[in-house]
């Protein structure tokens, strides 16, 4: 839809409770320890998993002894590849996300020697594994202590082959194959144009490159994943509970893998304890736990530990990046090039999402009149890459920002001032950017003004003080200040489902298919539904993550559901209203436009004595009186509500850093936040999504790295060596809104799940360069670590990466 | 082989059969249903499961059961009677002090220790209990505004370093 009626109807829908601080009624719960996380469901009679998982990045599986774990007490069943591969089939990768998109893009791209190769994995090994911690034998016990103390005494023999460990030399010609069947380890490659690029950098008047990496990444939400099942004997029908973001798309992995009709299989996300993106994908976990249920004939349950978390959820970011920025002599882009190379791991589950949304948004807020990009993406020993909150966009912005910077060094310009002649100008909205979105659309930023942005964020930064440019503190540490603006498209498709009915007692009950982790869905979708129906948010009970409450559905993930599944609310919501009152309306002889609805009161305009409640015209609507037959049974209605192309939402960030040269560390002054999601649906819980996403991206500027050794085991597999940002770590927080409405939904508004976490590592490298200008040091890579930045002001730039034989000092 | 224990749980006496490996963490969630007290990384370094125990704050996965014995144990379902809600929880929920509301419990727990044993509690303590928590969903913002507020040691701006 989100044709003009409806873009009309978000005047009346904004005039209530949405834009207001409703506060959140996921609170209570969680508060008093009564919230229900999978880890605190457990049937009668339930039994436990416990997953074996290779100790070693690539081999050939040769046995697995279980015999002396079959034989310990409370053991049901130890099983392993062989046992399960007859009955379970291979998992094809993901069509949870951009996968439905994937093939049209690839039509579109295909002209230009794009690519994708994809493997089908087996949820237990058989015969080779991959990368440490892929499962390889399934113990069930009736005790979670019993299954890790059997899953101890599994021996299994693995002949270990070469293992390909850096992106770099998985490109070699020798490099070892991690699939056989494969002319190279290239998993995908996707080559984007757009201009004349090679006559912009013979134009040039300054041309700089850079070579930049964003480390790899871990999700690490506190709650990790888990799945428990049970089939009820008496209706055959089997419940899968998951820490998932997806619950619709897992039902349909279930009733693919186990050959059972979707009818059987019900798919509930309880609370999730933080998602991020690592459980936006199918699971094998989810497939094994599910199929354990049913031949087993017992509830099973299993809950990831924390370090088969960093082994066994997906990893992100990792991209390699070679830039280069062609500026005219007036410092104004004539274009860019890069090349990057994304460590997809062993395998590539979404494909095309994260390297696409890189390519998607290098660009960013600036006009670039010549583009040429080429991404490969290469398989290796590691943990499958999946996209972790920011999705490819992290790393193109980090890659656009220190180029612009470095550009703006080598041209003799302020990189603010730089930024300033290269924004895309306000009067050129909408802007189209001349390549298409993964969608197959192109791309057209649809709202928004980016010099306000910029210029607001400068402001609250006092980005003019003298507080920059490598300025010496009183206590020796050096100054440096950093920006970073990105664009980003929110609110993807295909589509979200909404139920929205009004019961018989005027009460609402909404259900969709968007499933929160702590976003407050429940809070927000009320207040949404209130406001298109007329009642009060106390009055609407929201049902998400179930797949019983609405047929057809999602998941939350890629800053979408505000702007997917709240449309789909104002599009139910609004075809209830109506029919609601246009019966009242013909019953009382009057225009249904002259009929009023508030907080659950209808009332005429004009003559408010003549009024009547929702529940009393609701009661009418029950089947089987008079009404209900005039007018139809039942205030109900059903949107998929399906985006045209994604909408662009904006930011800027400014970083202000004091950088300790003898230690190496980074502290962060002061942090600003500028961004426009269009008008707020609640404002507190917005600026929680951005001062959330900001820590993450804080995490990722100067902490997190999932590395490994020369021979693929992970160095991180713990919460002690993987720093996650503590409060100590976390700054203030200046956090602005610029509010430019969507034309593209009825809310008008823009995704803000990811935006936080995209520009930080930008922005602090920035900031951390132009700290230590005075030495010419780059930065050139995130995490700034201290033993980084060390790094390069002894050792000009050489750091080790993962796969180097010697170890650096974090 | 199991062993038997008393100890204080929420104000009643609780008395448990449990194996001596046992930890405490899983004697609360699955022995006695309290399931408010969650688990992140099973080895302390996370905060989730922090309980109350003889006043002070206490890692229940670090904790074996048998430990118990004598003590008096609190966790977040104890912190406020039914149907109410103590200054604490009530400035998480106004200063929107969680998201998932995964790692909550165990800072609830934290900081009503401190309050507790220390009235006269500055603003650099209830940071410090806050440091000993992992949270990955609010960026800490609204966690120190709330905390500072219940403590009484601040404005309730909780961003200030």
């Amino acid at each position: 839809m989100s044709d003009e009626t409806a873009i009309g109807e978000t005047r009346s829908v904004r005039a209530g409770y949405v834009g207001t601080s409703v506060p959140r009624r996921e609170d209570d719960r969680l508060l008093r320890g009564q919230g229900r996380f999978i880890d605190d469901i457990c049937p009668p009679g339930c039994h436990h998993v416990r997953f074996v998982r290779s100790d070693i990045a690539h081999g050939l599986l040769r046995s697995v002894d279980a015999e002396e774990a079959r034989a310990l007490p409370g053991v049901l069943v130890v099983l392993t590849g062989q046992d399960l591969e007859a009955t379970l089939p291979v998992m094809a990768p993901s069509k949870a996300d951009g996968g439905v998109f994937e093939e049209q893009l690839l039509d579109l791209l295909e002209s230009e020697g794009s690519f994708i190769r994809r493997e089908n994995r087996l949820p237990v090994v058989v015969d080779r594994v991959r990368h440490v911690g892929e499962i390889v034998a399934v113990v069930v016990a009736t005790d979670p202590y019993v299954a890790e103390d059997a899953a101890d005494l599994i021996v299994v023999d693995i002949e270990e082959l070469p293992s390909v460990v850096d992106p770099d030399a998985a490109l070699l010609p020798d490099a070892p194959l991690l699939y056989d069947h494969w002319a190279d380890n290239r998993s995908l490659q996707l080559h984007v144009t757009k201009g004349d690029v090679a006559a912009a950098f013979d134009a040039a008047a300054t041309v700089v490159r850079r070579r930049v990496h964003s480390e790899r990444l871990s999700a690490s939400p506190i709650e990790g994943r888990g799945v428990v099942a049970e089939l009820d004997p008496r209706t055959g029908r089997l419940t899968v509970w998951s820490s998932t973001q997806i619950p619709h798309p897992v039902r349909t992995v279930l009733a693919d893998a186990l050959n059972l009709p979707i009818n059987r299989i019900r798919v509930v996300a309880p609370d999730v304890g933080g998602g991020f993106g690592c459980k936006a994908i199918p699971y094998p976990e989810e497939t094994i736990v599910a199929h354990l249920a049913l031949v087993q004939g017992v509830p099973v349950k299993w809950i990831e530990d924390r370090s088969e978390h960093f082994t066994a959820s997906i990893h992100s970011r990792d991209q390699i990046h070679d830039i280069e920025l062609a500026l005219d002599g007036d410092g104004r882009i004539l274009g860019l090039r890069d090349r990057f190379v994304m460590d997809s791991g062993a395998a590539n589950p979404l494909g095309v999402v994260q390297p696409y949304n890189t390519i998607a948004h290098l660009c960013g807020c600036y006009h670039v009149p010549a583009l040429d990009v080429v991404a490969t993406a290469v398989v290796t020993n590691k943990t499958p890459l999946s996209p972790y909150r920011g999705a490819g966009r992290p790393e193109a912005v980090f890659a656009m920002d220190r180029i612009l910077d470095a550009g703006a060094r080598e041209a003799g310009l302020d990189p603010l001032e730089l930024r300033r002649r290269n924004l895309i100008p306000t009067a050129a909205m909408p802007y189209a950017v001349g390549i298409n979105y993964r969608d197959g659309a192109p791309i057209v930023y649809d709202s928004g003004d980016f010099p306000a942005l910029f210029e607001r964020a400068l402001e609250l930064a006092n980005a003019d003080s003298d507080q920059r440019g490598g300025a010496l503190m009183a206590d020796g540490r050096r100054v440096g200040l950093g920006v970073s603006t990105y664009v980003e498209g929110t609110g993807v498709g295909p589509f979200e489902g909404a139920l929205v009915r009004i019961d018989s007692d005027g009460q609402a009950f909404v259900a969709v298919g968007a499933c929160p982790q702590g976003q407050g869905h429940e809070t927000v979708f009320a207040q949404v539904a209130a406001d298109a129906l007329g009642l009060h948010p106390d009055s609407v009970h929201v049902t998400t993550g179930d797949t019983d409450a609405v047929p057809h559905g999602w998941g939350t993930l890629a800053s979408r559901s505000a702007v997917v599944a709240g449309s789909a609310i104002v599009e139910a919501g609004t075809e209830v209203r109506s029919r609601m009152l246009q019966a009242l309306a013909d019953d009382w002889e009057i225009a249904a436009d002259d009929l009023d609805v508030l907080d659950g009161q209808i009332s005429v305009r004009g003559t408010p004595s003549q009024n009547e409640s929702v529940a009393a015209v609701a009661a009418r609507f029950a089947p089987g009186g008079d009404f209900a037959r005039k007018h139809g049974t039942g205030l109900e209605a059903r949107s998929y509500w399906e985006p045209p192309t994604v909408t662009f939402a904006a930011g800027a960030h400014v970083a202000r850093v004091a950088v300790d040269t003898e230690t190496g560390m980074t502290e962060i002054l002061d942090y600003v936040v500028v961004h426009d999601c269009g008008p707020l649906l609640n404002p507190q819980i917005v600026d929680g999504q951005i001062a959330g996403g900001v820590a993450q991206g804080i995490g990722a500027a100067l902490y997190e790295e999932a590395r490994y050794d020369e021979i693929g085991q992970p160095w991180n597999l713990n919460l002690i060596d993987y720093l996650l940002p503590t409060s100590d770590a976390m700054p203030y927080i200046v956090i602005d809104h610029l509010e430019t409405p969507s034309p593209l939904n009825p809310l008008g508004i823009k995704g803000v799940g990811e935006a936080g976490t995209i520009s930080p590592p930008a922005a602090i490298a920035n900031a951390v360069e132009d700290a230590l200008s005075p030495y010419g040091v780059q930065i050139n890579r995130v995490p700034v670590s201290p033993g980084y930045v060390l790094g390069c002001l002894y050792q000009n730039n050489d750091y080790p990466r993962s796969g180097d034989a010697v170890r650096a000092n974090q | 082989m199991t062993t038997t224990i008393q100890f204080m749980l929420n104000d009643s006496p609780v008395e448990v059969e449990v194996e001596p490996r046992t930890l405490l963490v899983d004697v609360l969630r699955d022995g006695l249903g309290l399931t408010g007290t969650h688990v992140g990384c099973a080895y302390g370094v996370c905060g989730a499961c922090t309980i109350i125990v003889d006043g002070l704050p206490a890692r229940a996965c670090l904790m074996l059961a048998a430990q118990a014995e004598a003590k008096t144990v609190v966790t977040v379902e104890g912190l406020a009677p039914p149907g109410e809600m103590t200054a604490l929880q009530t400035a998480f929920h106004e200063e929107h002090g969680l998201q998932c509301g995964f790692c909550t419990p165990g800072l609830l727990c934290s900081l009503a220790a401190l309050q507790q044993g220390d009235p006269a509690v500055s603003r650099e303590d209830v940071d410090d209990a806050i440091s000993g928590h992992l949270c990955r969903c609010t960026g800490y913002v609204g966690i120190r505004r709330a905390a500072h507020r219940a403590l009484g040691v601040g404005p309730g701006t909780g961003d200030a370093s």
